[in-house]
């Protein structure tokens, strides 16, 4: 099977995704250099929402159907501490979105 | 037809942007199949059939575009085993998503072009195909490798993943920025043995820019950077950063145009650098999923506006 294949880009189309995995980092000896200077972050809470079948967009949580990018903001989750493009290994498929950072402004 | 989560407010915009234009939408998760996104499509010389959530439907024939804009991953029932998951994970992928393949629509962006896209490899050699200018680089697990790089590169060396830049170890989430390697990091390069690894020449900067393709229109947004961290990735500190609106020269517009037509992409994001001393454009690496909206509401460039025009005229 193709996805079974580890170079084939297959194996990252339609939607693959990883179990959640959480791990200690291991020695030197065996920890990847490109994570040798990874940096804990901070992720803000997300805020409050619920989906609105009916506009198909985010509304606030308190019943008054108010989307909530007219709330929030237009920068609500649209950049990240990972530029948000291709978000939490574990977490998502390919270039998934990060919501990590839901900085309004 | 929009597939994203539901909780993505470019997203939003988009879709109330398309609504008060009257533009018939679609719009479901992936997470919400199969408990609550079902399909049923048959087969009679072409696909045809439906896509329906508990609020709405969609004829497939009458869909025009498709924007996937990261939705989430299928989300099966509790109770199943994990082979049987797997299972019914395959099956959806290559069931549903090969119904969705077949549909004569616009995608924004296909996802195995978007797949393919991801390769920074692939994306180096395409940019240089395209006539862009792209850094030195070096893949390689070898550490001696990467001491030889180091010999010709008198400005120093970056290390920067390939893929995702952030992992949880122990409940704790963790980026990985690019990195500039110094001489402690030269004389002790354990771990480069462990996978592959990208190390590319570092330039001065003047600037950055991110150009944000939509099809045929470029929005060229400069970020500068006002912190040590930020001037080397700006993604490690977004409040030390300004942005502009620049122009784009035409070599690199010609090239960002030419790159998504090899790739198959009908949005991207790219990320380049203006070199300090020869004003050069230096592509760094393109993204499928790339975001902008927090540069157009620092810009005012009508990134959402284009989108809603290219999502609502299809193919057409």
């Amino acid at each position: 099977m193709f996805d079974q294949d580890p170079l084939a880009s297959a194996s990252l189309r339609y939607f693959i995704r990883p179990a959640p995995r959480t791990s200690q980092p291991s020695g030197p000896a065996t920890r990847p250099f490109s994570l040798r200077h990874a940096v804990a972050i901070t992720r803000p809470a997300p805020p409050l929402y619920r989906y609105s079948d009916e506009l198909q967009v985010a509304v606030t949580d308190d019943g008054s159907e108010r989307p909530l990018l007219l709330v929030s903001g237009k920068e609500w989750k649209t950049k990240a501490k990972s530029d948000g493009d291709e978000g939490e290994e574990e977490d998502y498929d390919w270039e998934e979105s990060d919501s990590r950072d839901l900085r309004s402004g | 037809m929009i597939f994203a989560q539901d909780n993505d407010s470019p997203v939003d915009q988009v879709v109330l942007l398309l609504a008060e234009l009257d533009v018939p939408v679609f719009r479901a998760d992936l997470s919400w199949f199969p408990q609550r996104l079902c399909v049923a499509a048959h087969f009679d010389g072409g696909w045809s059939g439906r896509l329906s959530t508990p609020a709405r439907s969609v004829d497939l024939g009458d869909i025009q575009s498709i924007w996937y804009r990261n939705p989430a991953a299928f989300r099966f029932p509790d109770g199943m085993s994990d082979v049987e998951r797997a299972h019914a994970h395959r099956e959806a992928r290559l069931g549903l998503g090969g119904v969705l393949a077949t549909l004569p629509v616009l995608w924004v962006n296909n996802p195995n072009r978007a797949a393919d896209a991801m390769y920074k490899p692939l994306q180096l050699t395409t940019a240089t195909a395209c006539g862009l200018t792209v850094l030195p680089t070096l893949v390689t697990n070898r550490a001696e490798a990467v001491s030889e790089f180091a010999q010709g590169a008198p400005g120093g060396l970056v290390c920067k993943t390939f893929g995702p830049n952030s992992v949880t170890e122990d409940g704790v989430p963790k980026v990985a920025y690019t990195h500039r390697l110094n001489d402690h990091d030269l004389n002790d390069l354990r771990g480069i043995s462990t996978t592959t690894h990208q190390i590319q020449h570092w330039v001065q900067k003047a600037r950055e820019v991110r150009v944000v393709a939509v099809a045929q229109q470029l929005f060229g947004i400069s970020i500068d950077a006002h912190s040590a961290p930020s001037r080397v990735d700006w993604r490690a500190d977004f409040d030390a950063l300004t942005y502009e609106r620049i122009g784009i020269p035409p070599y690199v517009e010609k090239g960002v145009h030419r790159y998504m037509d090899i790739l198959g992409l009908a949005y991207a994001a790219f990320d380049f650098v203006i070199e300090q001393d020869t004003g050069r454009w230096l592509f760094l690496e393109s993204n499928s999923s790339g975001q902008y909206a927090w540069l157009e509401a620092a810009t005012g460039a009508p990134i959402t506006e284009a989108l809603v025009n290219l999502l609502a005229t299809g193919l057409t």
